[in-house]
């Protein structure tokens, strides 16, 4: 306890019985010994966890069964799967009519009746995903750059926001990330920030008495769906094709578009099993501007303001009003935020009169699973994101809506809590930390008591992306740095899967090296990309 | 009435949960897991106990949100917290004291000091001695670190009545436990020093 607080305490015991005070020594020895007799309560986080799961469950069970009428979205549900395949169906009729294409058969009726796939996890046996250390996650992250001064610097590519920051987001591709980076570079580059960022828990003492956990895999792709809508093309004869001359085609995708102001492009993925919804953008064209041409007062009078950003729950109401005309079930959803992220360099932006403001406002609905919600590599809720055009005010997408299908199969956790805490001391996996020279520039950030989660992650083996969600800590940014403006995000996310973790902090970064003289030209920095060899420190 | 933010929030939580969005009452368990996880261990100090203890009050929670109608929601969880220790002890140990298991406890199960056992044992003693309710705030104030508001309104006591029972209480453990012990120790030896 604080010697303030300690001191508050007293005084107001003082105001009540002004006796205690002559024992004011004793008193405050005997509180100081009383705290120190504070048992360790060994919060499990894990009980915790399954206890909310257990107790929601419960409830939602019980819940469910009293409804009368349930609606579960799912795109492979049955009345979905008609309506796609009956969109389509119109869509070659369309054409049909028109005379483009000429239609062989006649009858272009399929047999639609697959099983309604609602909700379902499927439990396989221990281990049956196979090694999880061959996910993409945290070799996605890292990014390597040797500096003039030789020192490392790593960033962590936050996959979201995509509107928030109103900055350009890093490619996977390193070279990609390197040249948007050293643009305009002369010599050696001067991409460094000249501080460091260092992380330090300051928590409680967490006990994780889980050994084993279970990790997601969604499913995705339906062959027989793909197929079918394949086979109902290929009844039909294209002046220019012959599509009955291939074979065993499947459908990868489907588009359709509103054909109306402000229309949308409702994007069908197979592949995936995902719909993404985007603008039909030749329907959301604002004429006024695009004929501003050099008249840069005209192109200023369309920048968004921050008087123009709807509040909160007004942008909320606008994108649920959006889910339920379009009967977008938030069965697995939490509740709904809006991504604020672009709000921290407003805040500490100089310049505000000339801040970018983005010129969208996203809504994110989080995945849940069994009560939890489910981040990606930056600690942000993964889910569903919809946009809403503020010159426009109207929704203009979503991303990622999928079928709530899942394997699950136990892998071995972490129990030891100090090597959790430390994997989330180095940034957990979402590094971004960069070595300054110049050591007095360093900058704390300090974690808080991890919350049970899902980390999103993928695995990139067998020749195909899988989307796994393994058990994870989610340590809370409780103290920002000072001075510098953190692009991290606002947790730290450590996945407890062992298979997982196990190399997390001696895994080789790719280092980009500057040369002593510039190639290209001038303005081009030029770098080449070098394992580190052996262990890094990855925090200075 | 004043109503704090944590009030508010929580009685919109209450309310969205009452209409049965589960979702409200699971951040309702976040705010309060941690702390009533603490109360009822140091009521308990057993961790199985505890946490049948724990599942049983949540449980209770969500079954009965309906029946919560106004004021704090976080005495009502305590509430349900303290009678679900009650029940425990009821139905399993009926000739101990029903309402904390301190009479039972053993020094191991607090975490004093590896050299100091003898000083925690004492303290221990002496704390044992005072009526439960006296011992409960003495560990709502000093272990939970709750207000003298918040220990009031989960007693459902005035402020003024918790801070006389805590003045008397730390007067009676005064009386009890050796001044040497008190003040020989060095960590407290040092605070004194910063503090006067």
């Amino acid at each position: 306890m604080q010697e303030v607080e300690l001191k508050n305490i007293l005084a107001q015991l003082y105001a009540l019985d002004p006796s205690l005070k002559e024992y004011e020594n004793e008193l405050i020895n005997l509180i100081v010994k009383i705290e120190n007799l504070k048992p360790d309560t060994k919060f499990d986080i894990n009980f915790a966890s399954s206890l909310k799961a257990k107790i929601l469950e419960k409830k939602t069970i019980s819940s469910l069964n009293d409804k009368k009428e349930t609606f579960n979205f799912n795109f492979m549900n049955k009345k979905i799967y008609i309506a796609a395949g009956s969109l389509a169906f119109f869509a070659i009729l369309l054409f049909v009519i028109s005379g483009t294409y000429k239609n062989n058969s006649g009858v272009l009726v399929t047999n639609l009746n697959h099983k309604s796939a609602g909700n379902t996890i499927t439990k396989l046996s221990a281990g049956a995903f196979g090694t999880l250390a061959a996910t993409g996650g945290q070799t996605q992250v890292a990014r390597g750059a040797d500096s003039a001064s030789g020192k490392v610097m790593s960033l962590g590519v936050a996959t979201t926001p995509e509107m928030g920051m109103g900055a350009a987001s890093l490619s996977s591709a390193p070279n990609v990330a390197v040249s948007n980076l050293v643009a305009g570079a002369a010599g050696k580059m001067m991409i460094m920030p000249q501080y460091s960022f260092k992380y330090v828990y300051k928590g409680e003492p967490v006990e994780l008495s889980e050994t084993n956990g279970d990790v997601y895999r969604r499913l995705k792709g339906n062959r027989d769906l793909s197929k079918e809508l394949a086979g109902l093309i290929g009844q039909t004869n294209f002046s220019d094709l012959d599509i009955k001359s291939f074979s065993n085609l499947n459908m990868t995708n489907l588009s359709l578009i509103e054909d109306k102001d402000k229309g949308l492009m409702i994007n069908f993925d197979f592949n995936e099993d995902s719909i993404n919804i985007s603008e039909n953008w030749q329907k959301w064209q604002i004429a006024e501007r695009d004929a501003c041409g050099d008249n840069q007062q005209c192109w200023d009078s369309f920048r968004i303001k921050i008087s123009d950003i709807p509040s909160d729950s007004d942008a909320i109401v606008q994108t649920n009003n959006f889910m339920a005309a379009h009967k977008i079930s938030l069965e697995n959803y939490g509740a709904p935020e809006v991504d604020n992220a672009w709000r921290d360099g407003y805040e500490t932006s100089t310049d505000k009169a000339n801040y970018y403001i983005p010129e969208y406002v996203t809504v994110i609905y989080p995945l849940q699973l069994n009560g939890e919600s489910v981040r990606d590599q930056s600690g942000n809720y993964a889910g569903l994101r919809v946009t809403i055009d503020i010159l426009k005010n109207a929704v203009s997408g979503l991303n990622s809506l999928t079928p709530y299908r899942y394997e699950s199969s136990s892998y071995e956790l972490e129990t030891n809590f100090d090597n959790i805490k430390k994997i989330a001391e180095n940034g957990g996996l979402n590094r971004i930390y960069y070595s300054s020279p110049e050591s007095d520039k360093t900058e704390t950030i300090e974690l808080g008591t991890p919350t049970r989660g899902y980390i999103q992650t993928w695995n990139y083996s067998n020749g195909r992306s899988e989307e796994l969600l393994v058990p994870a800590l989610i340590f809370p940014i409780t103290k920002m740095p000072s001075s510098q403006f953190y692009y991290g995000g606002k947790n730290v996310i450590v996945p407890l899967a062992k298979d997982l973790i196990k190399d997390i902090n001696n895994q080789p970064m790719p280092l980009f090296r500057t040369l002593d003289a510039p190639v290209g030209g001038s303005g081009s920095g030029v770098m080449e990309i070098a394992p580190v060899s052996g262990k890094a420190p990855l925090v200075k | 009435m004043a109503i704090n933010i944590q009030e508010k929030d929580d009685f919109d939580l209450v309310l969205e949960a009452q209409a049965g969005n589960s979702e409200s009452f699971g951040k309702l368990y976040d705010i309060y897991i941690k702390k009533i996880y603490d109360f009822v261990y140091f009521k308990t100090l057993n961790k199985d106990v505890a946490e049948d203890i724990i599942s049983l009050t949540f449980l209770k929670a969500w079954n009965k949100i309906n029946q919560f109608k106004n004021g704090s929601f976080a005495a009502w969880l305590y509430m349900i917290a303290r009678n679900s220790i009650i029940d425990h002890y009821r139905q399993n140990k009926t000739t101990i004291n029903i309402e904390d298991c301190w009479d039972i406890a053993d020094k191991n199960d607090f975490l004093g000091q590896v050299d100091e056992n003898l000083n925690v044992e004492i303290i221990r003693e002496a704390m044992k001695n005072l009526k439960t309710q006296d011992r409960e705030i003495i560990i709502m104030r000093f272990w939970l670190d709750l207000s003298f508001k918040e220990i009031a309104e989960r007693l459902d006591k005035s402020e003024g009545a918790i801070k006389m029972t805590l003045g008397r209480s730390l007067k009676i453990l005064k009386t009890q436990v050796p001044l040497a012990i008190i003040i020989l120790w060095p960590g407290i030896i040092n605070l004194c020093k910063k503090l006067n």
